[in-house]
């Protein structure tokens, strides 16, 4: 283990350690860091020494995160090791200010926990819908566009209630015109019913008043129904016989509101929710063989319920990993992971967002929103969702509803 | 001899490998990925702190009946995804 060497190259912006050399270290020591019984860091990341915006003048530090910051001298009473001196030990230096670059602590108020799905009783309603999004995205759109807020009801209101994302729009070769999202969205992870009216606002949007108006399923598709479960591809979950590997959660309900439902301007459904418009479906990212270098964008951004619009970088493709419903875990391969760029101030998603369409800087179709943990978010890439839908629907062709 | 692999065979292997892959790594849960950090043709392996040392250091593969020995790199940060 090591310090960074005192004469590094640095960053000339920020006169500190560069975010690559900081980065370097994380990836060497943090494991020791958290590992160690004798401090009490409960996380470690890369921020700006005056714990502001990334694009702040401030110098990179390593940055602990800590349940509660506690002074000096309690620190020493309790036995445990300070940050300063955690970081030191992981690196192999005796004092700190042998150390070379800056270090900061952060109170988290908590451990760090996974987010509940937007699934909830209707006794917890307000406990996890949050504070509304910056962009509004939760409450009724006359103009119906992609990145708002929508579930299917039907087998849990108003006992449960839920809320996913639009994610946008698609046209056959009838005309017909459909809304997409992620089946565990609008339909209830294989539960769905062809029918199955689709509401906006989701019913954990609704206030209480609403609730109280619509408290029957009739009554609640009456008024806020925009569209009919048309087809979805099933999730395959894992069994005793096996595991089953998943390339999709994918579903489309076409738009073709209850007959006395009050009608939603569609006018605008090219439109990813306050911004720009959808123009088009990317080609898939290929990969050079020998350099490894990524043609397309990989530079990504979405708009959903939760987070509104927010930022990220593609930073891993093939994924393989198992996915947690409520049905159970299912498997998947060949996923797109997201980080969120440092343009954010926050996570790239967090729950409600799933069934966001992740755009490309040229806001072209890359994906579909539709997991997450801590720090990353998955997305299928959107040709298989297409090809899927496409099939599932029987139809000839299915295209992107495009401005 | 297996060959090194590049970069569209780790993306292959990936899609056309999956459980073949899979089995050659005992650890409890993981996640498997492709960087695209122009660090190398390498699959990284997400695992639950404490399984690290059980991640070998290469898989073998078969594809297109050319043998490929695929560098894996295991980091302790597996954190379960979950559908939202």
């Amino acid at each position: 283990m090591r310090a960074l060497e005192p004469d590094a190259p640095r960053d000339a912006t920020t006169d500190g350690a560069t975010f690559t050399q900081l980065l370097d270290w994380l990836n060497a020591h943090a494991d020791a860091l958290l590992d160690d019984p004798g401090n009490n860091v409960i996380g470690v990341g890369i921020g700006k020494k005056s714990a502001g915006p990334l694009d702040d003048d401030s110098p990179y530090c390593i940055t602990g995160f800590v349940e509660k910051k506690l002074p000096q001298t309690q620190v020493s009473a309790m036995g445990v090791a300070s940050f300063a001196a955690a970081v030191a030990s992981a690196s192999g230096q005796r004092q700190p200010k042998a150390l070379g670059f800056e270090i900061d602590v952060v109170e988290t108020g908590s451990p760090f926990v996974a987010h509940a799905g937007l699934k909830v009783p209707r006794a917890l309603r307000g406990a996890h819908g949050g504070p509304p999004a910056s962009l509004d995205l939760q409450k009724r759109f006359g103009l119906l566009r992609s990145g708002i807020g929508i579930t299917n009801p039907h087998r849990a209101y108003p006992k449960t209630l839920s809320v996913g994302t639009l994610g946008f729009f698609v046209r056959d070769d009838r005309g017909r015109t459909y809304l997409v999202s992620n089946n565990h969205v609008i339909a209830d992870e294989n539960a769905g019913q062809p029918g199955d009216v689709v509401v906006q606002p989701g019913t954990l949007d609704l206030t209480s008043s609403e609730l109280a108006l619509m408290n029957t399923l009739a009554k609640l598709t009456t008024q806020t129904g925009i569209a009919r479960l048309a087809a979805w591809v099933d999730l395959k979950f894992h069994d005793p016989h096996g595991i089953p590997f998943n390339a999709v959660d994918c579903a489309a309900a076409e738009l073709k509101a209850p007959p006395k439902a009050p009608a939603r301007d569609v006018t605008e459904i090219a439109r990813a929710g306050l911004g720009g418009n959808i123009v088009g479906v990317a080609s898939p990212y290929t990969i050079d063989p020998i350099t490894g270098r990524v043609a397309g964008s990989t530079r990504v951004c979405k708009v959903g319920r939760t987070t509104g619009w927010t930022e990220g970088e593609v930073t891993q493709i093939a994924v393989v990993t198992d996915v947690r419903y409520g049905a159970g875990l299912a498997r998947f391969r060949n996923q797109i992971g997201i980080a969120a760029s440092p343009d954010n101030t926050g996570p790239f998603s967090k729950a409600g967002d799933s069934g966001s369409g992740i755009l490309d800087r040229d806001h072209k179709l890359v994906g579909l929103l539709f997991a997450g943990s801590e720090n990353r978010t998955l997305a299928n890439p959107i040709q298989p969702v297409l090809d899927a839908l496409r099939i599932a629907l029987g139809v000839t062709t299915l295209d992107v509803v495009i401005a | 001899m297996a060959e090194a692999a590049n970069y569209l065979d780790v993306q292959r292997a990936l899609q056309e490998n999956t459980a073949g892959i899979i089995e050659q790594i005992p650890v409890s849960a993981l996640h498997l990925s492709m960087p695209v950090d122009g660090r190398g043709a390498r699959i990284h392996a997400s695992v639950k702190a404490g399984e690290k040392a059980r991640v070998p250091s290469h898989v073998d593969v078969e594809l297109d009946g050319r043998a490929l020995s695929i560098p894996v790199e295991a980091v302790a940060d597996y954190s379960e995804f979950k559908a939202y």
